[in-house]
């Protein structure tokens, strides 16, 4: 909030002149917020967007309608609509919203809509802060306590029923643990979710937003089956409720479907490894991830992945946890997004940080 | 569910009205705002269980996950206004 003071040159003045920072809002800031979750993915960049003193129009995912009308209810009870507001609809009326020129436009969501934001701010120079996702990598080294892993994969690729953009994607393992890996992380699941999953009548496991993306995570499990993944557990669906119960699948490769997009869904391939330098080169060969974890003691074995490939963010011996932290940036890199969000990063990305040099 | 949608010439009433008031709040205080940030808090506060109830009903999270899920706001909040009274 303060100016930034910071040192001037002797060439300009040196300390006879007064250089500063100071830090101005963008103005009118679009928020297109997503399903997965609609009140947290809303309200903590809205609050960093208000802290810089901007305005905002919030468009909310017409998917969670529910949770789309309080958003709107909890803002027009605050704001006056000059200064926050909600525009409720469907892409169309993201659509409209995007033909106007807002100062800076905040999106969170897949990487295809991601294009469309960014072309259509495109035609007014708007700033963009994208929150995208992508196929979030765990690596096991050898090192690892198994155990430990298997509880902290369990919770972060299946809270929220998978759908969420920093859980992990898929796992990778060295071929001579692997099953002992699967055994850990089979018995670990069924003990957090019971033998044959929640069941189709669960009120503690979520459901799939809708029945597209059912049908579509639902396509990727059986097109896994159909060309050599199996089932170690889990795997039971119900059309009826969008149901996919928490699922592990072993000999999936990188040719099948499931490997190709991100899941965003209950299912967690396990691939193997021959050396991490091979894992690490199975990583970079895709896009850049929003997250990647990497579990193990042997301090070298991690740093080896870390340094060996690019993330929006890293855990170590844990999942998605850095999300938590508000003095952390938090974003993605390259195809999982763009701008940083959270505390004092979230600020400067609705902020203009304007140069002022005193003679 | 039905939602209420506006219509083009609104929308961007809508946004001209904003533009107006950014230019205005430019130069609000830091106590200035704090105080929308705090109430846009106390206003989270009093709709807490609503937002529990809204996620359940639109694809019945539990309550306990979504409870997990907000409370990063709050957290941000609170280092906002640490922030801003710096």
């Amino acid at each position: 909030m303060k100016p930034q003071m910071v040192t001037t040159p002797e060439a300009l003045g040196g300390e006879a002149v007064i250089s500063k920072i100071i830090f101005e809002p963008k103005g009118v800031c679009l928020f297109i917020t997503p399903w997965n979750y609609p009140f947290l993915l809303t309200f903590r960049p809205l609050i960093a967007c208000l802290a810089a003193g901007n305005t905002a129009i919030i468009k909310p995912s017409e998917l969670t309608p529910h949770s789309s009308a309080l958003i709107k209810k909890i803002i027009s009870l605050t704001f006056p609509e000059d200064e926050v507001s909600v525009i409720e609809g469907a892409a169309d009326v993201a659509s409209d919203l995007l033909d106007l020129p807002f100062d800076h436009i905040h999106y969170t969501g897949g990487s295809r809509v991601g294009k469309i934001i960014m072309k259509a701010a495109a035609n007014h120079l708007s700033s963009v802060t994208l929150e995208l996702g992508g196929k979030s990598p765990v690596v096991l080294d050898d090192s690892a306590d198994f155990e430990d892993a298997a509880g902290k994969i369990a919770w972060g690729k299946y809270f929220n029923c998978g759908q969420s953009c920093i859980a992990p994607d898929y796992v990778l393992v060295s071929e001579k643990r692997k099953n002992d890996f699967i055994k850990t992380m089979k018995a670990t699941i069924e003990s957090m979710y019971g033998d044959g999953g929640p069941g189709v009548d669960s009120l503690t496991y979520p459901r799939l937003v809708n029945a597209h993306h059912y049908r579509r995570v639902k396509n990727l499990l059986e097109d896994a089956l159909e060309n050599g993944a199996n089932v170690i557990t889990g795997g039971t669906v119900d059309d009826s409720d969008n149901y996919i119960s928490p699922t592990l699948l072993d000999n999936v490769n990188s040719d099948h479907a499931i490997m190709k997009e991100e899941i965003f869904g209950p299912v967690l391939p396990v691939l193997t490894y021959r050396t991490l330098k091979d894992a690490v080169d199975y990583i970079n060969q895709g896009e850049r991830p929003l997250g990647l974890y990497v579990f193990g003691k042997d301090k070298a074995a991690i740093e080896s992945v870390i340094n060996g490939t690019t993330a929006g963010g890293s855990v170590v011996n844990h999942v998605a946890m850095h999300y938590m932290s508000p003095f952390l940036p938090f974003g993605g890199v390259g195809n999982s997004g763009m701008g940083r969000s959270h505390g004092h990063f979230g600020f400067i990305d609705f902020s203009n940080q304007r140069p002022v040099l005193e003679m | 569910m039905e939602t209420q949608t506006i219509l083009g010439t609104e929308m961007t009433a809508l946004f001209a009205s904003q533009q107006h008031t950014a230019l205005r709040i430019k130069k609000a205080s830091a106590a200035e705002r704090i105080a929308r940030i705090i109430k846009l808090k106390d206003v989270l506060t009093d709709n807490f269980d609503l937002m529990l109830k809204a996620e359940y009903d639109d694809y019945k999270k539990p309550a306990e996950e979504a409870k997990l899920t907000l409370g990063p706001i709050f957290d941000e909040i609170d280092v906002a206004v640490a922030f801003l009274e710096t």
